[in-house]
């Protein structure tokens, strides 16, 4: 038995920011809330996504269980509901689906196939050598990423004594800096400087549905660790990089 | 040719899409001579320049390449060396065959029986050093790395990928499980499209990975149990095996501890557990040198400029994006 009860909105963005990076999840459910880690099919790029149940205006299991979800059947369904929705989560173990109940001016109820992703459940956090760790707007970073998709397809993000994003192409070249003083950075630890590039596709995804704040963590020739929250849920996007010249 | 395995071993077809950032260790001669078997005219006859020079095989090392590559897939090519003494008997008889296999060919193509003389002239492949050489500067060209095996290039690749320098060995033949390689990969550079040879059925030819450790403990052997059950059968440095013995068989005599009566095999076991591999190679992918391939190619072997071209914009395309990008996958 699981059910869970929450705004229609919240679990609309985070499915959206979970479905930027992947399409089958196993989603666990436990005694303390809902998590899923999963890496894309290509291994580039990872997610681990966690919510607490103190998130849910309810909550209510009695067991664990991983679940398969594939996210773009499950964003179908919910991208149908309506802001002020309010969505309960059920998990009907004999017909293998998991229902969302969409309550508004109507009750809808979507049942959602689970599918079967015993491959990937049992994920590890890898271990990552960053030096460097920047808190700043999302706003900025996804601006920043549009500067540099002017001239290349490929973005470094660099940490010295502030924060960079240099692009080159054969056009020309474009370097953003965010520093100290300037009202995008909210803060930036150096313990050692830190440069590596990123594929720009992957990075704009990803940034798409970051609200507000984030947190970027950078090394040399190192995955990048991007975290941030959606209305209580916290994510943590992991992208591996190019190969340096 | 290889051991024949292919009925006891667990296989899991795959998606080519699958392999994505993946390397494999391709074993050259063994795609080479699928070239030069599967890309021919309808009456059989391999594909030629004006010259008279058979193109084929560089065709299928061409366009095979620019596929894989494009799929994300970095193929790096091992050539053979000077194959051990004990394989001398199986290519006396491969050239055996090719004999025999050409005068029916002849025979065929002389009585207009097409089919006939394209089933024939399949197995008269062979592979003659100016086209390993030429294969080797076509891949110079596309940037795409090769390795000089000592021997065995089998066992050469099984080795880099035991070393962590390359995902994957991709062969037709099951011998690479005998070298230790940790996951072959079989049809990689055939799949699509086959023609049944001799029938005119198609199936659809899919990339499946056999897993050495997954084979191993489906059969419940050891490494050398399966060396062993591989001899009974026959290798290409035994050829045939034990007369009357299938793998069933074999694997129940190896099981019973009974593999030491019927011969003494110590030196063909040593071929497999240690064979004649070396360090000295690197794998680097370079941009591709548009003219160097056009001069091979188009000048050359006079393949359609238009084509060529498209394949290297393909790669050059997916060099920068694909083959360039990491994975998480080394830093668990």
């Amino acid at each position: 038995m699981f059910e869970a009860v929450l705004s229609a909105e919240t679990w609309r963005k985070c499915v959206t920011a979970i479905g930027s990076l992947v399409e089958e999840v196993p989603l666990k459910i436990t005694a303390e809330g809902i998590e899923l880690r999963a890496m894309d099919p290509s291994h580039v790029s990872m997610i681990d996504f966690k919510m607490n149940k103190e998130v849910f205006a309810e909550y209510k299991t009695d067991k664990e269980a991983i679940i398969g979800i594939d996210i773009e059947d499950m964003s179908k369904f919910i991208n149908r509901s309506r802001s002020d929705d309010i969505l309960v989560l059920k998990l009907d173990e004999e017909k293998n689906k998991i229902l969302m109940v969409l309550k508004g001016t109507s009750t809808r109820r979507f049942g959602c196939q689970l599918i079967d992703v015993t491959e990937q459940s049992n994920l590890k956090m890898p271990t990552l050598n960053t030096t460097s760790k920047v808190r700043l707007s999302s706003q900025a970073f996804r601006e920043g990423l549009k500067d540099a998709n002017i001239v290349s397809d490929h973005v470094s993000l660099r940490a010295d004594d502030a924060f960079y994003m240099n692009a080159e192409g054969d056009t020309g070249d474009i370097e953003v800096k965010i520093e100290k003083g300037d009202p995008d950075l909210y803060e930036i630890i150096v313990s050692a400087g830190a440069s590596s590039t990123f594929n720009l596709s992957y990075l704009t995804d990803m940034s798409k549905s970051i609200p507000g704040e984030m947190s970027i963590e950078i090394g040399n020739d190192m995955p990048v660790k991007i975290e941030f929250e959606i209305e209580g849920a916290s994510f943590v996007f992991i992208l591996a990089p190019r190969v340096e010249r | 040719m290889g051991v024949n395995l292919g009925e006891i071993v667990p296989k899991k077809k795959v998606d080519i899409s699958d392999l994505k950032g993946k390397s494999v260790a391709i074993d050259a001669y063994n795609a080479l001579y699928q070239f030069l078997a599967i890309i021919r005219q309808r009456d059989g006859t391999p594909l030629k320049n004006s010259k008279g020079e058979v193109t084929s095989h560089l065709s299928g090392l061409f366009y095979r390449s620019v596929n894989l590559i494009e799929q994300g897939i970095r193929p790096i090519y091992v050539f053979d060396g000077k194959p051990p003494e004990q394989k001398f008997q199986t290519i006396e008889k491969r050239k055996e065959i090719k004999e025999d296999a050409r005068e029916k060919y002849i025979d065929a193509k002389s009585r207009g029986d097409f089919k006939e003389a394209k089933k024939y002239s399949q197995m008269t492949s062979s592979l003659k050093g100016d086209m390993v050489n030429s294969s080797k500067e076509l891949l110079t060209s596309m940037g795409i790395p090769y390795i000089e095996a000592p021997s065995e290039g089998e066992a050469q690749a099984a080795y880099v990928v035991l070393k962590g320098d390359a995902d994957l060995s991709a062969s037709q033949d099951y011998d690479s499980i005998l070298f230790g390689a940790p996951s072959l990969v079989r049809n990689l550079t055939i799949s699509g499209k086959r023609k049944i040879p001799g029938k005119d059925l198609f199936v659809d030819v899919v990339p499946e990975i056999i897993d050495y450790e997954n084979v191993l403990n489906y059969l419940n052997l050891s490494r050398n149990q399966l060396i062993e059950v591989a001899i009974l059968i026959g290798t290409d440095y035994n050829p045939g095996g034990i007369k009357g013995i299938g793998p069933k068989k074999a694997i129940e005599i190896v099981k019973e501890g009974k593999f030491g009566e019927y011969g003494e095999f110590d030196q063909i076991i040593n071929l497999f557990l240690d064979p004649t591999v070396s360090d000295n190679y690197t794998i680097s992918f370079e941009k591709p040198d548009k003219d160097k391939i056009i001069k091979i190619l188009c000048d050359k072997y006079e393949f359609s400029e238009l084509r060529v071209e498209k394949g290297i914009e393909r790669i050059a395309f997916s060099l920068e994006n694909t083959l360039k990008q990491k994975t998480l996958d080394k830093y668990f």
